[in-house]
Order: structure tokens, then C-alpha cells, then sequence
């Protein structure tokens, strides 16, 4: 294909870009954005993917099979962490309007303008290589579609310096249009998200090509693959790098996605709204498994159709459409990875320059140009140069590096160095977001070390490959080989880098940062940042503020970095919002904070800092005094929920007092209507015998055998009364607990035969017959056996009263308990009663029912037993045919 | 910091993602490395999809509920 027929759709596909951009920045300013949708949030996400995933991952897995997809899982990983983690980072930073992961990292410990700078460095050092090896995928993919077999140097070169002029504009166009870095650039989210999708479509659309036009389906190609000599080894985990390389991978490409400066500009700063996250969680996942599921195929496709030929397999995806004369399909896969390229390129570009712009070179420029504070407007434009020529630098270096120093590496190896370099941020960065005690010093530190050892084991031996001291170690010790550092030789320079230096970043980190003290300044950034959710209100009030400054200072101050007419506007919103009343001489604290928020935005918030307490005239806002307001509040928070829950506490121990109350009323109303049905039933037999022995008493000429007959009634009634005063004694003993019951093994049948042998007499004396059924005689119990008999006494003397003809007690095997049923023939009881019967003095209140019989505590005394061995006793009734009553007791 | 009541999307999202971690790594793997296939496709590479998607598609099924949760309270 010819060269500039390329050159031409590369040059369309760039205006497309252009329009896209232009069209979402119009309709921002109309106030009808598109990118204000969760998935326009994912696709940008995606800008991970980069030529890497496009090309890279398809010349990983030639040689080391399934290895390819711990880059994608790792952040997989992560996006389920979101919500812990990025909501976090995305609260603080849209509270306090941080522009880039430095000002993030150098807000975080004080403000400080040295973590600041050295973030920066490690990530502009870092990330170069990265941007170079995109920019030289450009290139070679344009010289393997044009079929110019292997490119002139200085053919790559034009070509390579042609496009990095047109990302130099289209950065500069949407990157850097306004001042405020805080600012959402939609056109080139816009862009991203677009080019997104064509390199998700590039490759599926090649990937379907590949497994379905080429072979005949995913089976087909592996079992081909497993054919093949090094087959049996590709369907398998990789030997080389082994477990360890696995687990590093996954741990590198997890920090990766939320620290790599392109995925912080997308992910945090570019951020319009909290809730896309919540899509992002799956939908990033969704998307880096939709690329990656035809990486295996399209590599194993080129392994077996152009093995033989010599092209790298990092371009298997570009050479398998075209050998098969598909040049349509070759361009789409060619726009794809152009697309992935291009998207990773402008926004790492945009990051990184905002971060030199902001953190290095704006402070820098300050200092030396004897900042004053008189109204300059030209300073806007100053600030907006800085930038842009912060772009032009950050690509030029890329771009020199691409011709010096990328040639012979494959792309995976490279972008796994930057990888490397930016998880250092990592300890500096999470355990600023979770623990107080972290400080500066601790952070410089471990930042400093782990980027060292990051630099001694990946860069160095790139670098010099063949010098002496990088083969045999410096002055001959060996463990200190780059690639053997602390005796690690058995593992791939990238495992072994990875933990050494995050090991001693972490330890730093935390040793140094427990042994330091911190400024007050940083202790409270590092309550305002992990207690972000509670403090945001308390932070943005300028508390503590005692400085004396006028409002047209303020303004002044503004003007100078973001304009006249931005920095009035900006400032009425604010006042107008926070409802703080127009046109006073003095400004507000609030309105102090927010002024070098803003300028933090745009000269980064360690500078801002500088220029706002200059301008105070107050070298630092009394923070002790800050803190304490934040701790005092935080005590009567505590102090609060303590009264709370001794308030729940206390109307609790209320309700239970109550219910102990109603308790003791019921129970004392009980015992008066015990006590008055107990008089009463002891004053009827009292009364017969009185009545009976006044007739003996008055009438001495009564004949002898009615005398008998009265004084045979009187010793009845007294039998009556006494056997009555027993009962009440003996409730009332087992009520209170004293009678305890005697638990011995008892031959339950042997009891039941027993009582009713002494019965049979009674009942056959009234013409009942008594039938007794014990299926296992043997039956042991736990039980007093005392207390067991009286009970079977009770019943049966109760049958004995109520039967006509037949009684029938029988011992019952009911699995787990025993049951001794007492069944009579007599009147039954009426429906409703079959509870009330088990009260005391039941027939004593109930007068008219049929004639009471008995003391009326029986079936009370027996319910009592029956409850003293953990059983229980029933009735079962049906008026008129008869009752039978169950006494159950456990086996 | 106001505790969650237990079992909320957000909890479900972190432990199915430390599931998700375990399953991915070593260890695990190693049941599957073999040379088996399954319908000529590796036991491994199907295994590590199965795992992927399923994991995609719990979380999206959790984070779909966590519009509803209450915004005004962002507490972690």
C-alpha cells in the first residue's frame, strides 16, 4: 500500500479526532455536554490500553502463552476497589480542586514543594520510555502496512516527527486551553473515548477475522498450536517467569491503573461526577476482557501462518489481514493501534506537563522573577505558555528517546519498566489516604529509595548493558549485581525490581514516618485527607484563618493567574454560594482558601500556598489552633453518641422496671384471690362442723347410732379439712422451691401398676372397671418417684369421680418423652375449660359448674410436679364422651 | 465514620474482588495447568475466562444496586 495513501487516512483519522473535539467542546459551552455519561467515564478509562495491549500483548503470548492477561486482571482487581479507594482520592481532590498526582501526594504531606518535584521527575523519567515506544509503534506499524520492508532511519524519523507535530497541537488545542488545570477539558475526554472504541472494534474485527476466516474457530487454532514443538508449553503457565512473575504482573498493572499519570488525568482529575464509578467497577473489566479474548488467537494464527516469516511477532495483528490481501481490514487494525497509541500519548502528555508545568516550573519561575503583588495580566499568559511548552518538551523527549534508545525492545518489556516506576508512588500515596502518621519525610524517603533501586535494576543495565560493573557488580561484590541485587538471581529482572524496591519504599515509608515528627501544618493535611468524608465542610470554611487581608488583594492576586474578568466571576459564585455577603473591605477566610484553591489549579497548590500566606502577611494560619477545633469537634461527636446511648441505656432499664412492676401486681393480686379462696374452702367444712356438733352439743337425748352418724360426718368434714390444709402446704412448698424433687431411675410401669392395684377397690366399689396398659414395664425415668405416684394418684381419683364405667391409664412410648394417659368415660369437660382446669380453686370460682368435688388443688399440684420434671400435662376432651389426660414426662 | 449495616453492594463488591484475587493467582491456578483441553480449547484459558466473566458480571449486577443506595451519605 502506498505510503502516502496512509499517510492521508492518518491524516483523516486525526481530523475526525479534531472534529469530535470540537464538536464536544462547543456543546459544553452550549451547556449540552456528552461526555457527562458513565460510559463515556469507562471508555476513557480504557485509555490503558494502549499500543502495548494492541500489538504488545499479542507478542507476549507468542512466546509466553496466557501470561498476557495479569496486565488486564490486575486492574480488574482494582476497579472492584473503586469504591474504597478512587471515590476516596476523587472526594479529596474535587475538594480541594488537586490537579495531578503530585499535587495530590505533595498536598497530602504539607503542601511540601520537594515531594512535589520529586513525584514529578520519577514520573516524567518514568513514563518517557513508555511515550517513546508508542510513538515508535507508530512508526513500525506504518512502515509493516506500507510493505516497506524495515524502515530507513530517517524514513522513521519524518514520519514519527510529522505526528508528533500534529499531537503536539491537537495536546496544546484541547489540553491546555484554560489556565485552571482543574478544569474538565471535555474534547479530549471526547477523543478518548472514541479512540477507545475503534481500537476495541480494530481489534475484535481482526480477532474474528483471524479465529473464524482464517481457522475455524478457537479449538481449531489450539489444537494446531499444540502441534507444535514449543505447543505443550504455550497452553501452560510460563516456566520463566514462573509464579512470582505472575503475582508481580498483577501487582504492577493493579497500582498501574489508578497511578500511571494518564489514568489519574482520566480517572480523577477529568472525573465529571462520583457515580460513574459505579459503571466503571465492570464496565472497565467488561472492556479489557472484550480486547483481550482474541489475543490468544490472533497470536497463535500468526505463529502458524508466519512463523517462518521474519516479521516481530509484536505486529502479528497487522501482517496476518494483510497476507491475506484484506487492505481494508489492515487499515481499520492500523487506525486501531494508531488510536491506542495517539490516546495514551496526549493524555500521558497532558499529565505529565501539567505536573512540570504546575509543580517545577511555575514555582521556579516565581521565585526567581521577584514575584510582587501588583495587577499584571500578561502573567496568564505566562502560565498558559509554561504549559505548553511543558507539552512540547514532554514530546520532544519522548521522541528522542524513541530514536536513541527503544530500538531491540519488545513493547511489553518497556512499558512494565514504567509500571514499575510509578507503583512507588504507591506507599506514599495509599497510606496517605489511610494513616495520619504518615508524614513528608517518611514519603521522600521511601519515594527516593524505591525509585533508586527502580532505576539501578531496570534503567542502569539497559542503559550499559555490557559495562563491567553491571556484569560482575560494582567493585567486584556480587550481590549487588543489577539483575542479582540481594542474591535475587533466580528471578526476571522485573519481579526482582518490583519487590525489592516497593520493600524498601514500604519500610521506609513507615520506619522513618513513625521516628519523625510532622509539621502541624502536614498533621493537619492528614486529617483533612483521611477523614475527608467528615471534614470537607470544616476544611473549606477557612477555620483557623486570623490573617488581614482586603478583598481587592485577593482578587488582585487572582487576576493575575486566571484573568481579570474569571477571577471576579469566580469569586462572586463563590461568595453568592457560600452566601457570604458582597462588597466587604476585608476578605472572608473562606474566601482566602478558595483563592489559593484555585491558584493551586494553576501554579499548583505548594506555590499557591507560598502566595497566599505572602500575601496575608501571615507566615502560617494558626494550625494548632485549627486542630484543635477539628479534635474538639471530634470529642463532642464522641460525646454525643456516648449521651445517646446512655439515654437508650436508661429508658431500657425503664421498660424493664415496668414489666417487673406489672409483674409484682399480678403476682400480688394472685396471692389475695389464693388467699381468699383457701378461707373460703376452709369455712365450708368448718361450718358443717360446727353445725353438725352443735346438733350432738344441743340434743344430749339423741339416740346412739344417729349420735354416731353425726359424729361419723364431723371426723369426715375434719378428715376433709385437714387433707385440704395438706394440699395448700404442700402447692405452696413445691411454688416456692423449697421441696426439691429426689431425681432418682424409676420403674415408671411398676408405679402406675402399683397405684392403680390400691385403686381398683374404689372404682369397683362404684361398679368401674379400671384397665391398666403398660407396653414396657421396664421403662426407666428420671423422676421422684414420691411426687410421680401422687400424681398418678390424683388422676386416677379423679376418673374414679367422674367415670361411669370404664377407666383406662396406659404408658406410652412417644419417642422422646413418656406419656401416662388417664382416659375416662365420665361427662367430659366443657370446650374452652381444658386450661383454666390446671388453676387452683378452678371449681372453687367456677360455682356453677356441677358440684365441685375434692379441694380443687389437685390437677394444680399435679400440673406443678409434672413442671418440676420438665413435663407438662394436658387434657383431651369432647363434652360428654369423657376426658382423657396426659402427663408427659421426658425420657 | 458511620458503620454499613452489614452485606451492602459495596462489602459484596470488595469480597467478591478478594475472591476474584485468590482465584487468579497461583496457587489456584495450578489445578488447571495441564495440557487437558476441552473441546480443543486449554482448560487453563477457559478457566481463567469463566472466572473473568463471572466475576464481571456479579459486580455489575452489584454496582447496578449501588445507585440505589442513599447518596447523600458517602461514608466508607
Amino acid at each position: 500500500m502506498s505510503p502516502w495513501l496512509i499517510f492521508g487516512i492518518c491524516l483523516l483519522y486525526l481530523g475526525v479526532l479534531f472534529a469530535i473535539a470540537t464538536f464536544a467542546e462547543r456543546r459544553k459551552q452550549r451547556g449540552r455536554s456528552i461526555t457527562q455519561h458513565p460510559w463515556v467515564y469507562t471508555l476513557s478509562l480504557a485509555v490503558y490500553c494502549t499500543a502495548w495491549t494492541f500489538y504488545g500483548s499479542v507478542g507476549r503470548a507468542a512466546s509466553s502463552g496466557i501470561e498476557f492477561v495479569t496486565i488486564y486482571i490486575g486492574p480488574t482487581l482494582m476497579a472492584g476497589l473503586f469504591w474504597p479507594v478512587l471515590r476516596k482520592i476523587l472526594r479529596i481532590s474535587r475538594t480541594y480542586r488537586l490537579t495531578s498526582l503530585s499535587d495530590f501526594i505533595s498536598t497530602r504531606y504539607g503542601k511540601n514543594f520537594s515531594i512535589a518535584v520529586l513525584v514529578t521527575v520519577c514520573s516524567v523519567v518514568g513514563l518517557l520510555p513508555y511515550i517513546a515506544l508508542q510513538l515508535k509503534s507508530i512508526a513500525d506499524s506504518f512502515f509493516i502496512l506500507s510493505e516497506q520492508t524495515m524502515p530507513v532511519e530517517r524514513g522513521g524519523s519524518w514520519l514519527s516527527i510529522g505526528i508528533v507535530g500534529v499531537l503536539i497541537t491537537f495536546t496544546m488545542l484541547y489540553g491546555a486551553r484554560s489556565v485552571d488545570a482543574a478544569e474538565k477539558h471535555e474534547g479530549l475526554i471526547a477523543a478518548v473515548a472514541f479512540e477507545s472504541l475503534v481500537k476495541l472494534v480494530a481489534f475484535l474485527a481482526v480477532g474474528l477475522f483471524v479465529t473464524y476466516g482464517l481457522f475455524k474457530g478457537f479449538g481449531d487454532i489450539f489444537e494446531k498450536i499444540a502441534l507444535l514443538p514449543q505447543g505443550e508449553a504455550l497452553q501452560q503457565l510460563s516456566k520463566e517467569s514462573g509464579p512470582s512473575g505472575w503475582t508481580t504482573m498483577i501487582v504492577l498493572s493493579m497500582l498501574a491503573i489508578l497511578l500511571l499519570p494518564r489514568q489519574w488525568q482520566v480517572g480523577v482529575v477529568e472525573n465529571n461526577h462520583p457515580a460513574h464509578t459505579n459503571t466503571a467497577m465492570w464496565g472497565l473489566p467488561l472492556y479489557l476482557f472484550l480486547i483481550n479474548l482474541f489475543v490468544l488467537p490472533v497470536a497463535y494464527g500468526g505463529m502458524l501462518l508466519l512463523g517462518q516469516a521474519a516479521i516481530d511477532p509484536d505486529y502479528y495483528v497487522l501482517a496476518l489481514p494483510l497476507m491475506h490481501g484484506k487492505s481494508l481490514l489492515a487499515v481499520c487494525t492500523w487506525l486501531g493501534g494508531f488510536a491506542a497509541a495517539t490516546g495514551m500519548i496526549i493524555v500521558e502528555t497532558i499529565a505529565l506537563s501539567t505536573m512540570l508545568s504546575n509543580n517545577v516550573v511555575m514555582p521556579l519561575l516565581l521565585k526567581s522573577l521577584q514575584w510582587r503583588s501588583s495587577v499584571d495580566e500578561s502573567f496568564v499568559k505566562i502560565v498558559l505558555w509554561v504549559r505548553r511548552l511543558s507539552i512540547v518538551l514532554v514530546l520532544l523527549l519522548a521522541w528522542l528517546y524513541s530514536q536513541a534508545a527503544v530500538a531491540g525492545q519488545s513493547l511489553v518489556s518497556i512499558g512494565l519498566i514504567s509500571f514499575c516506576a510509578v507503583a512507588q508512588f504507591a506507599p506514599a500515596l495509599l497510606g496517605g489516604l489511610f494513616w495520619k502518621q504518615g508524614n513528608h519525610t517518611g514519603a521522600i524517603a521511601g519515594l527516593a529509595a524505591g525509585f533508586a533501586i527502580w532505576a539501578y535494576t531496570l534503567v542502569v543495565p539497559n542503559l550499559f548493558p555490557a559495562a563491567n560493573w553491571v556484569q560482575s557488580g560494582p567493585a567486584g561484590i556480587e550481590w549487588l549485581r543489577p539483575h542479582a541485587l540481594f542474591f535475587s538471581s533466580h528471578f526476571s529482572p522485573i519481579t526482582l525490581a518490583t519487590w525489592w524496591s516497593l520493600f524498601i519504599n514500604v519500610v521506609l515509608y513507615t520506619v522513618v514516618s513513625l521516628y519523625t515528627r510532622p509539621s502541624a501544618r502536614e498533621v493537619y493535611q492528614a486529617e483533612l485527607f483521611v477523614d475527608v468524608y467528615r471534614l470537607q465542610d470544616a476544611a473549606t470554611q477557612g477555620t483557623g484563618y486570623t490573617g488581614q487581608v482586603s478583598m481587592a488583594e485577593v482578587q488582585a492576586l487572582m487576576a493575575q493567574f486566571v484573568g481579570q474578568d474569571r477571577s471576579a466571576g469566580l469569586l462572586s459564585g463563590y461568595a453568592h454560594r457560600h452566601q457570604i455577603p458582597p462588597g466587604q473591605l476585608r476578605a472572608d477566610g473562606r474566601m482566602v482558601t478558595f483563592a489559593e484553591r484555585v491558584l493551586g489549579g494553576v501554579i499548583g497548590t505548594a506555590s499557591a500556598h507560598i502566595m497566599v500566606s505572602s500575601l496575608t502577611k501571615q507566615e502560617e494560619i494558626n494550625l494548632e489552633e485549627v486542630l484543635s477545633i477539628l479534635r474538639e469537634n471530634q470529642q463532642m461527636i464522641e460525646m454525643n453518641k456516648e449521651l445517646r446511648r446512655k439515654s437508650q441505656e436508661l429508658s431500657k432499664a425503664t421498660r424493664q422496671l415496668q414489666e417487673a412492676n406489672r409483674q409484682l401486681k399480678e403476682m400480688d393480686e394472685q396471692k389475695d384471690e389464693f388467699l381468699y379462696t383457701v378461707t373460703h374452702e376452709l369455712r365450708t367444712p368448718l361450718t358443717s362442723i360446727r353445725a353438725l356438733s352443735e346438733i350432738v352439743h344441743d340434743n344430749p337425748d339423741l339416740e346412739n347410732n344417729e349420735k354416731q352418724h353425726y359424729l361419723g360426718a364431723i371426723i369426715q368434714e375434719t378428715e376433709r379439712l385437714s387433707h385440704l390444709i395438706n394440699q395448700v402446704l404442700t402447692l405452696e412448698r413445691y411454688e416456692s422451691g423449697r421441696h426439691r424433687p429426689h431425681m432418682a431411675p424409676v420403674h415408671i410401669g411398676q408405679i402406675i401398676t402399683a397405684v392403680a392395684d390400691n385403686m381398683r377397690p374404689v372404682a369397683h366399689e362404684k361398679g368401674i372397671q379400671l384397665q391398666v396398659h403398660t407396653s414396657d414395664t421396664q421403662a426407666l425415668v428420671q423422676a421422684d418417684k414420691d411426687l410421680l405416684t401422687q400424681v398418678i394418684y390424683n388422676l386416677l381419683g379423679n376418673a374414679v369421680k367422674f367415670a361411669r364405667h370404664q377407666i383406662k391409664i396406659s404408658l406410652i412410648d412417644n419417642y422422646n418423652e413418656w406419656q401416662i394417659r388417664v382416659q375416662d368415660d365420665g361427662k367430659g369437660i366443657e370446650p374452652g375449660l381444658e386450661q383454666l382446669i390446671f388453676d387452683k380453686f378452678f371449681q372453687a370460682r367456677n360455682q356453677t359448674l356441677t358440684k365441685p368435688e375434692g379441694s380443687g388443688l389437685g390437677l394444680a399440684i399435679c400440673k406443678k410436679i409434672m413442671q418440676m420434671h420438665g413435663g407438662s400435662i394436658a387434657v383431651q376432651s369432647t363434652a360428654g364422651k369423657g376426658a382423657t389426660f396426659v402427663a408427659t414426662l421426658p425420657a | 465514620m458511620q458503620m454499613e449495616h452489614a452485606g451492602s453492594p459495596r462489602q459484596k463488591i470488595v469480597l467478591l474482588t478478594l475472591l476474584m484475587a485468590v482465584l487468579m493467582l497461583p496457587p489456584m491456578l495450578q489445578f488447571f495447568n495441564r495440557s487437558t483441553t476441552f473441546g480443543g480449547i486449554p482448560v487453563l484459558y477457559l478457566y481463567i475466562c469463566t472466572v473473568w466473566v463471572a466475576y464481571i458480571a456479579l459486580v455489575g449486577w452489584q454496582a447496578r444496586l449501588l445507585h440505589h443506595e442513599p447518596q447523600g451519605k458517602q461514608h466508607i
